[in-house]
């Protein structure tokens, strides 16, 4: 028996402490996905707590053959979608492409390209680094962090997409083994 | 929507803070187009590697919540503390509206749906698991006084709960039917008709309330009152097992020691006189009818105090009585109101809600509304209104959305009331004035009498015949923040075709002023950053206004001509009239000065000065000019013949890359040809889009001259701002405005909005 299968056998029993343990590697990436569907970073933390008490009081539910990583993902979808409604945000245009973004489990080369983001977002500069951490890391809104940087919210949004334009570059360029940001 | 637009849209809209128009267009425009499709999938590609990053970031505190949430079930009692601490930690996180719920199971069934949720509302778990709405056994609670929650069970009935007010114990699910213990509070029901033999049963520390279908509400603190407005209710005291039937119109008040015995809801003919330096304290809403009176008899030295505890002073029917009152302050007077999930307006909570028929008198001077709400009034018969000299400052509660249909009017008044009717020498600092009835006076000949309307949704609205609208300061704030992050539909002024509006100062909103289709004159007109400084139908006169460009405090939105006629003549009309108006558009709007859409009509296009519009060549899809059709036609020579009259007219844009004065005509006339198109333009007789310096006395203004907090305090004054701005366009030294208008105004009329007040030498 590995050990999330140990983990999970005392979880089903109504160990909190063991299913705890068991998800606590799933919580960054349940926060990512609730907060790319519902578009908020407070309702996402709220959304990754109300699914992991759905889980934990469903594990019963949860088949052998079934992942639990994409199971916990059609939990949090649900309560993401319940979240985004209350926002009083219906547009779905993006859904389809959320589902693909999140498909692959954690590939190997993830780590990798976490690290290169990590380098790149420190290579953007203090403008652009403080519009991605603010509003990624922090929570912020963009007229929060027009107001920290000092500029307007239309300023702010141009930055950002400047920003992700210079990331998505950065990323591509350090995997191909260039250096230059 | 092109695809450069939607992927820049794409950035913002996964911050979930891009305006619901832009989305709605990404969500028309993404599904059919490949390359928008890809890059989405690469934006979310790095959305999540952000997203997982910001997760690893904070897994301590996730993994904190989780812990605190699967620890839930095991302590029910305790978990109410640990979650209100939680929530008001998040509350001051996340702004002033918050909901806290400890996450539903699955497999209970939902027996009511929250459909509002304001402020501070929590819904927390009884021992029982929960539905995803809210489940057998929730207790439900709404903290302060601007907190609200509406709960709708499937049959229809509703809970309202206000300010300091918990709900234990709900159920619907057991065969005694629906029940619920209202431990402390406000709650107002509208309880459906229920099964024979399962009334609904309210139960409260005092007493037990069976309904089988009825309005009414409910308040509990060291008593129980029921007050009943449609159906009946049956009341037991639970302290001795007396019953009492409550019929539709009474109340009844339970708690030990006082006789339990229904008493009419409104009690007939009332005097209430409140005299100077005292409190006068609100229990309960105060009503009036028949020809109840109410009189506050403040003076400036000694206030009076109307203590309101977020009741309401509102009238029951026909009221033909009178209110006065004078140097009072009114404190936390009405409430804010409620909107379902659909934002439809569910219910409203005016401070003021006054339904006046016959002769009634309503007059209320030198008072503040302090945390107060709306007044909304009926005016009718020859009823009278004297609405003058009060405050309603900035901690007003009238409710103000970036959406238009959910915000809420400061003072609104209907009615055909042929009484006098006077709004002024107010200072509104929230939200707008909305006046419909007919014959009103707004503001007055003397500053002292000038409203000042400065704020979110400032604004004022007079659609009644024979209203005069005269010396009023109204700023529209459009802050953008976490809760605004955009506004929607926002106007400022409006005059009816059979009102006047003149000597007024009107600065912001998308459409600064709109379909002043009566006189519309001698006003200033500044700071646009949306769409128009006026939009109107064909009719109206806008003559000698200053309109000028400004510089707004916040980002420009999509912006168009000065004015736009919008819409073609109705039965009757002859075409707008524009004439003598001065027209700066800073160097900074590269807009028309008249842009007229398809099949209106300007009747009169005479004496106007357009000046330095820096015109590209471009004007969205055509080329740019003066005076041109509406941005989705094209230009052609002549243009469609739109105007009636032009002439007179002067243009100078020296920044201007295009020069363009006329891309519409009138009809039979060659430009610079005839007169009446364009023949006396200045230089008289001259070439076609040539131009001439006005110069005016000056200096000319980059932005709005005067500080909101001087024009509060009184330091500046309507007509202190209107006459700086007459006196810099006033026509200097050698200005070849001067006795240049149409002979026909007379002559020695001058072009623009200010006269130079003598003939030219000869």
């Amino acid at each position: 028996m590995d050990h999330d299968t140990a983990l999970l056998a005392r979880a089903k029993k109504g160990d909190a402490e063991a299913f705890e343990q068991l998800v606590t590697p799933y919580l960054p990436m349940l926060f990512a996905y609730s907060r790319a569907i519902c578009l908020d970073f407070h309702a996402a933390q709220d959304v990754v707590q109300e699914t992991s008490i759905i889980a934990f009081r469903n594990l019963n539910h949860l088949f052998p053959e079934v992942d639990f990583s994409t199971w916990l993902r059609a939990i949090a979808r649900r309560q993401a979608l319940e979240a985004r409604r209350k926002l009083h945000r219906f547009a779905r245009f993006a859904d389809d492409a959320v589902e693909r973004a999140y498909e692959d489990p954690a590939p190997a080369e993830v780590s990798a390209q976490r690290k290169a983001l990590g380098d790149c977002i420190r290579a953007l500069g203090e403008r652009g680094q403080g519009v991605v951490e603010g509003h990624y890391f922090h929570g912020l809104s963009l007229a929060q962090v027009a107001a920290r940087l000092e500029t307007s919210v239309t300023a702010v949004k141009q930055l950002l997409y400047r920003s992700r334009k210079l990331l998505e570059e950065c990323v591509r360029k350090r995997q191909l083994g260039e250096q230059s940001p | 929507m092109t695809c450069d637009q939607a992927r820049e849209a794409l950035s913002t809209y996964l911050t979930g803070e891009l305006p619901p128009e832009e989305v709605s267009a990404l969500d028309q425009h993404v599904p059919g187009c490949a390359a928008c499709g890809a890059e989405l999938d690469r934006l979310l590609v790095q959305d999540r590697a952000l997203g997982e990053m910001a997760g690893a970031s904070q897994s301590d505190a996730l993994r904190e919540r989780v812990r605190r949430g699967l620890a839930g079930p095991a302590e029910p009692r305790a978990k109410l503390g640990r979650i209100l601490s939680v929530a008001a930690t998040f509350l001051v996180a996340a702004g002033a509206t918050a909901i806290w719920m400890i996450l539903p199971a699955e497999d209970v069934p939902t027996i009511a749906t929250l459909e509002v949720v304001r402020g501070d509302v929590m819904l927390v778990t009884g021992p029982a698991s929960r539905g995803s709405g809210v489940g057998e056994g929730q207790a439900l609670e709404t903290r302060g006084a601007g907190s609200a929650a509406l709960l709708r069970f499937p049959d229809g009935t509703e809970l309202e709960l206000r300010g300091d007010t918990r709900i234990d114990n709900l159920s619907d699910a057991t065969a005694g039917g629906k029940r619920a213990f209202l431990r402390k509070g406000t709650v107002r029901a509208a309880v459906s008709a229920q099964p024979a033999g399962r009334p609904m049963v309210v139960t409260s520390p005092h007493a037990q309330a069976k309904v089988l279908g009825a309005r009414m509400r409910l308040v509990v603190d060291t008593t129980t009152r029921v007050e009943v407005e449609e159906g009946k209710v049956g009341l037991t005291r639970t302290a001795d097992g007396a019953a009492v039937e409550i019929a539709a119109g009474s109340f009844v008040v339970a708690a030990k020691g006082l006789p339990l015995v229904a008493q009419p809801l409104v009690i007939a003919q009332q005097s209430i006189v409140v005299e100077a330096g005292e409190t006068h304290t609100l229990a309960e809403d105060l009503v009036l009818s028949g020809q109840d009176t109410l009189e506050i008899r403040g003076t400036a030295e000694k206030r009076c105090t109307l203590k309101a505890n977020r009741h309401r002073l509102r009238t029951s029917g026909e009221w033909a009585g009178r209110i006065r009152i004078s140097y009072c302050d009114l404190v936390e007077l009405g409430d804010q109101p409620v909107f379902a999930a659909d934002k439809r307006l569910s219910s409203n909570a005016h401070a003021l809600e006054l339904n006046a028929a016959k002769d009634a008198e309503i007059a209320i001077d030198h008072s503040t509304f302090r945390a107060s709400s709306s007044i909304s009034l009926r005016v009718e018969g020859s009823s009278t209104v004297r609405f003058s000299d009060n405050v309603s400052g900035e901690d007003s509660v009238v409710w103000v959305d970036k959406a238009v249909e959910r915000s809420i009017p400061f003072f609104a008044a209907t009615g055909n009331s042929n009484g006098p009717k006077a709004f002024q020498g107010n200072r509104i600092y929230r939200s707008n004035v909305n006046i419909t009835g007919r014959n009103w006076t707004i503001g007055g000949a003397t500053d002292a009498e000038s409203n000042l309307i400065i704020g979110m949704r400032a604004g004022l609205f007079a659609y009644g015949d024979g209203t005069v609208v005269r010396g009023n300061y109204i700023h529209c704030l459009m802050p953008r923040s976490a809760e605004f992050p955009y506004w929607s539909q926002v106007a400022t002024f409006t005059t009816a075709r059979g009102a006047t509006a003149e000597h007024n100062v009107i600065r912001d909103g998308e459409w600064i002023v709109q379909f002043v289709e009566g006189e519309f004159r001698h006003n200033l007109i500044c700071d646009i950053n949306d769409h128009n400084l006026l939009r109107n139908g064909s009719t109206g006169r806008i003559h000698h206004n200053i309109f000028v460009a400004g510089r707004p405090d916040h980002p420009p939105g999509q912006q168009s001509g000065c004015i736009f006629i919008v819409y073609p003549p109705k039965s009757g009309d002859a075409g707008a009239e524009i004439f003598n108006n001065t027209f700066d558009a800073g160097d900074v709007l590269n807009i028309p000065g008249i842009e007229v859409n398809s099949g209106g009509l300007v009747k009169s296009l005479r004496n106007n000065v357009f000046f330095n519009f820096p015109h590209g060549e471009k004007y969205v899809r055509s080329g740019q000019a003066m005076v041109r059709p509406a941005w989705t036609e094209p230009l052609g020579d002549p243009g469609p013949a739109e105007l009636g009259y032009a002439d007179y007219n002067a243009f100078f844009s020296p920044k201007a890359k295009v020069k363009k004065n006329y891309a519409l005509s009138v009809a039979g006339k060659t430009e610079r040809k005839d007169a009446g198109f364009a023949l006396n333009d200045l230089p008289r007789g001259g070439a076609r889009d040539e131009q001439v310096d006005p110069k005016f006395k000056g200096p000319i203004p980059a932005a709005f001259a005067f500080d909101d907090k001087d024009i509060k305090s009184g330091a500046v004054t309507v007509s202190k701002i209107l006459a700086h701005y007459r006196d810099l366009y006033t026509p200097g030294p050698g200005s070849p405005l001067i006795d240049a208008g149409d002979p026909a105004d007379g002559e020695g009329t001058d072009i623009g909005a200010v006269d130079a007040g003598k003939p030219a030498p000869k």
